[in-house]
């Protein structure tokens, strides 16, 4: 406690030249002056003592023809009465401090989070529209207020939250999730195949089925139609419900050049700075930067925070490598199972999720520089669709009808 | 004849018919930690002070402080705190 007191109040690190260090520190002893560090040397000590207590030291050393020198003074009271004296050092550093807590007071930083389908450069120029941008002044932002007018704007949102921290403005969106499709029973509707195939299984929940297990459809037939045919009701239209499904057969191609240019990578390499403020920006360097035809770019943008509280500067490098274009030849194995690859997600994003691919055969072809990859496979998969029966369906009644009518 | 040794002082004497702590008499203290540290209080000043030999007064004796690498760490008028590697304290009459 002691040290860290004297610290504060101020130490001077003396050297003294003296022919006996025994009576110097006898004296100082006897005079009140508390030594410390006390170390030997060649022509005398080096020691340490409080800083008022150096005038004392220097009668003591007057008295017994001891001579000082090499005085250091230090301690946070020295430091404190050297730098008083330096006005502009005072002021830059209130200034300095009152731009930051200033600066605090802007947005420097948006962040959006949250959303997937609504792009963040929209959210961006609604929120800019209604006055939240970089180097608006958080004090004027009506958060509320702000959050219901960018509802009522982007209607594909839910919910959105403009939380301010600092410097920093935190945008929280959800999005609307969209509601299913509910299918109108009460109107008559027809079921048809949206795929040729051989029907492989059929629950028929609603309607009379039109096709059967193991029949061979074409794309728009009728697999189930709404109109039923009851002996004490007569006909009736209902909305057709059912689970078909079919096995189909896919053939696909795809053709890919196995001469290609790849890009390599040079050994020059450039970098260049520049500072942003805000929305303005200084360029750190004179010319382009671009010393080559070909090259990559690679941007690194830094966001510049003192003690928390983002600063309206960023720093932006930009490096610059030189790359070649180089003709080689793909290995033929690679580009086959490359298209493979491809058409087998292709083909599964045809048949959908509820699809299963059963086999599959691939053929391979190469020549005049390509090589062409046909896909044939059968699947089996869900070919029902609904469809609103026309007024011609519905006017079409059956025989039997006709007759009951006339009589 | 036996040898007189070490007369001790009125203060001493009557501190310890008392009961009374000898550093209240006047006496010095000495307070070795390990080997590295050694502090002494109700000194008389430093006889002698070197790297490898530090001798203190202490009223009627001289404690004689030996090693390597010792340092005179802090020192005031009664205090004095001497660091370093220590061999050997020794008392001198």
């Amino acid at each position: 406690m002691e040290k860290i007191l004297a610290f504060f109040l101020g130490l001077a690190s003396v050297r003294v030249e003296c022919a006996c260090p025994e009576e110097i520190l006898n004296a100082c002893a006897g005079a009140g002056i508390v030594l410390r560090k006390v170390q030997l040397s060649e022509d005398g000590l080096t020691l340490c003592v409080r800083r008022r207590d150096l005038a004392a030291l220097r009668c003591v050393c007057t008295g017994l023809d001891a001579r000082i020198s090499a005085v250091r003074i230090y301690g946070v009271l020295p430091f404190t009465e050297r730098i008083r004296k330096r006005y502009v050092l005072l002021a830059g550093v209130v200034i300095c401090i009152l731009a930051v807590w200033l600066s605090s007071l802007f947005i420097w930083q948006i962040t959006v989070s949250g959303n997937t389908g609504v792009r963040t450069d929209e959210i961006l120029s609604q929120l800019e529209e209604l006055g939240v941008h970089i180097g608006a002044c958080r004090l004027t932002v009506n958060q509320s207020r702000i959050s219901n007018e960018m509802l009522r704007r982007l209607t594909d949102l839910s919910w959105i939250a403009v939380n301010i921290s600092g410097s920093r403005a935190q945008v929280m969106v959800r999005e609307e999730t969209p509601a299913p499709e509910i299918a109108d029973e009460s109107t008559p509707a027809v079921i048809c195949a949206g795929k040729s195939g051989v029907i492989s299984s059929m629950t028929v929940r609603s309607g009379a089925a039109a096709a059967a297990v193991g029949d061979t459809v074409q794309a728009g037939d009728i697999l189930v139609t709404g109109q039923m045919d009851s002996i004490s009701s007569g006909t009736r239209y209902v909305h057709a419900q059912a689970q078909i499904r079919a096995r189909t057969w896919y053939t696909m191609s795809a053709v890919m050049p196995v001469n290609a240019r790849l890009r390599t990578p040079g050994t020059e390499a450039r970098s260049k700075n520049a500072l942003i403020f805000g929305k303005n920006r200084l360029n750190l360097y004179f010319d382009s930067g671009i010393f080559t035809a070909e090259y990559d770019k690679i941007i690194n943008r830094k966001d510049l925070s003192f003690l928390g509280s983002v600063l309206p500067v960023r720093t932006e490098k930009t490096e610059i490598f030189a790359s070649v274009l180089e003709e080689t030849q793909i290995p033929e194995a690679d580009a086959v199972s490359l298209l493979q690859r491809r058409l087998t997600q292709c083909l599964q994003t045809e048949i959908g999720e509820n699809g299963q691919i059963v086999s599959t055969d691939f053929s391979t072809q190469s020549g005049n520089g390509t090589v062409t990859v046909i896909l044939r496979a059968e699947c089996e998969e869900e070919i029902g669709q609904t469809r609103v029966m026309t007024q011609d369906e519905l006017a079409a009644r059956s025989p039997e009808d006709k007759e009951d009518e006339n009589e | 004849m036996r040898k007189k040794t070490g007369r001790r002082s009125a203060a001493e004497l009557a501190a310890e018919f008392f009961d009374i702590p000898g550093e209240a008499a006047g006496a010095s203290r000495v307070t070795i930690t390990g080997c590295s540290r050694v502090q002494i209080e109700n000194h008389r000043g430093i006889a002698e002070y070197g790297r490898e030999r530090i001798c203190v007064r202490c009223g009627r004796m001289t404690v004689r402080i030996t090693g390597s690498c010792l340092e005179l760490r802090a020192m005031n008028s009664d205090d004095l705190l001497i660091t370093g590697m220590i061999c050997a304290v020794a008392y001198e009459a």
